[in-house]
């Protein structure tokens, strides 16, 4: 079953038609949360912690992402180590990156702030694409919001990233021969709490962003 | 022309709060109910309801309903079926069923 969770409404960006989404939690037939989802899993985690602790988790995604797009004539700015904070035309993701900043907002995401990346890497023979890191970070939410965050972020990104034509990857090590930056998406504990959390999924063995 | 008018002397768009359905509800998230949706889909013509959800591979899923009264938007569509939740958690062969149904009141 899909209980959608009223709060999360938003008018998809997207759709074709007028479009009413909302995000859904899942339960089995017997109407309990379903064990294996995901969103199960973080709900009961912070349950669980606040039951346990008495701490309520807050958190925020760090979500970075490197962005492909196929090299021309007109790219002549790209260089490693000098996209952090770098403006347009230096890096050719700003525009993307400030709508989906503010889509994200617009929807219900709460958001921090949105900036250009250090990472970059120039186009290789066989494909041709050049990537270059950005990064948004959401603004502190109780974990289960903070994980919806994350997840409508990528969602956003990737929609505008196919529209544009160009590629988005998340992979969380770009380079490791160079020691060249790759992306994170964290979720970070607010000063009250401990530690921090990564949801990054490893992706050590790649030479380059798979998309 | 001043940043955020549509020009010629229009009043400004408004633009805060940043959250586009708060604006139209004019209410927090966290006070939304389900008439104030069914509302809103009225007045904003929408013509879908789609219900989002993470599968195991961590993909946004959507399954998408056409709200055909008031009151079939607010209340239960129920559908199939167990091949969603094997489809949305196929590592998990022990995965109960999952009938999908909509907008039960949060």
């Amino acid at each position: 079953m899909l209980r959608p969770r009223l709060s999360t409404a938003f008018l998809d960006p997207f759709a074709s038609l007028p479009t009413l989404a909302m995000m859904c939690s899942h339960a089995g037939r017997d109407g309990k949360p379903l064990p294996q989802s995901p969103d199960t899993i973080v709900q009961a985690a912070h349950e669980r912690l606040r039951r346990e602790t008495g701490v309520e988790l807050f958190a925020h995604g760090e979500v970075e992402y490197f962005l492909a797009k196929r090299s021309e004539e007109k790219d002549i700015y790209g260089a490693s180590e000098r996209g952090y904070h770098a403006t347009a035309p230096f890096v050719f993701g700003e525009s993307l990156r400030r709508r989906a900043l503010a889509l994200l907002a617009e929807i219900g995401v709460p958001v921090k702030y949105a900036h250009s990346e250090v990472g970059y890497v120039e186009a290789g023979e066989a494909d041709g694409l050049i990537w270059e890191q950005h990064e948004i970070e959401l603004a502190l939410a109780p974990l289960p919001q903070a994980a919806d965050g994350v997840v409508l972020a990528q969602w956003v990104l990737r929609n505008l990233a196919h529209r544009d034509g160009m590629r988005v990857s998340f992979d969380p090590i770009l380079r490791p021969a160079t020691r060249a930056p790759g992306s994170t998406s964290t979720s970070r504990r607010p000063p009250t709490a401990a530690s921090s959390t990564s949801s990054a999924p490893t992706g050590r063995s790649r030479s380059r962003p798979s998309g | 022309m001043t940043a955020g008018t549509r020009g010629g002397g229009d009043a400004p768009t408004p633009t805060l709060p940043a959250c586009l359905l708060e604006r139209l509800i004019a209410r927090s998230a966290a006070a939304w109910t389900v008439d104030d949706l069914v509302s809103l889909a009225e007045e904003r013509g929408i013509r879908l309801v789609t219900l989002l959800h993470v599968g195991s591979d961590g993909w946004l899923k959507t399954l998408d309903f056409v709200p055909r009264t008031a009151r079939t938007c607010a209340t239960s569509s129920p559908a199939a079926s167990a091949p969603t939740a094997r489809a949305c958690f196929p590592a998990s062969a022990s995965a109960p069923a999952l009938p999908t149904s909509c907008c039960g009141r949060a």
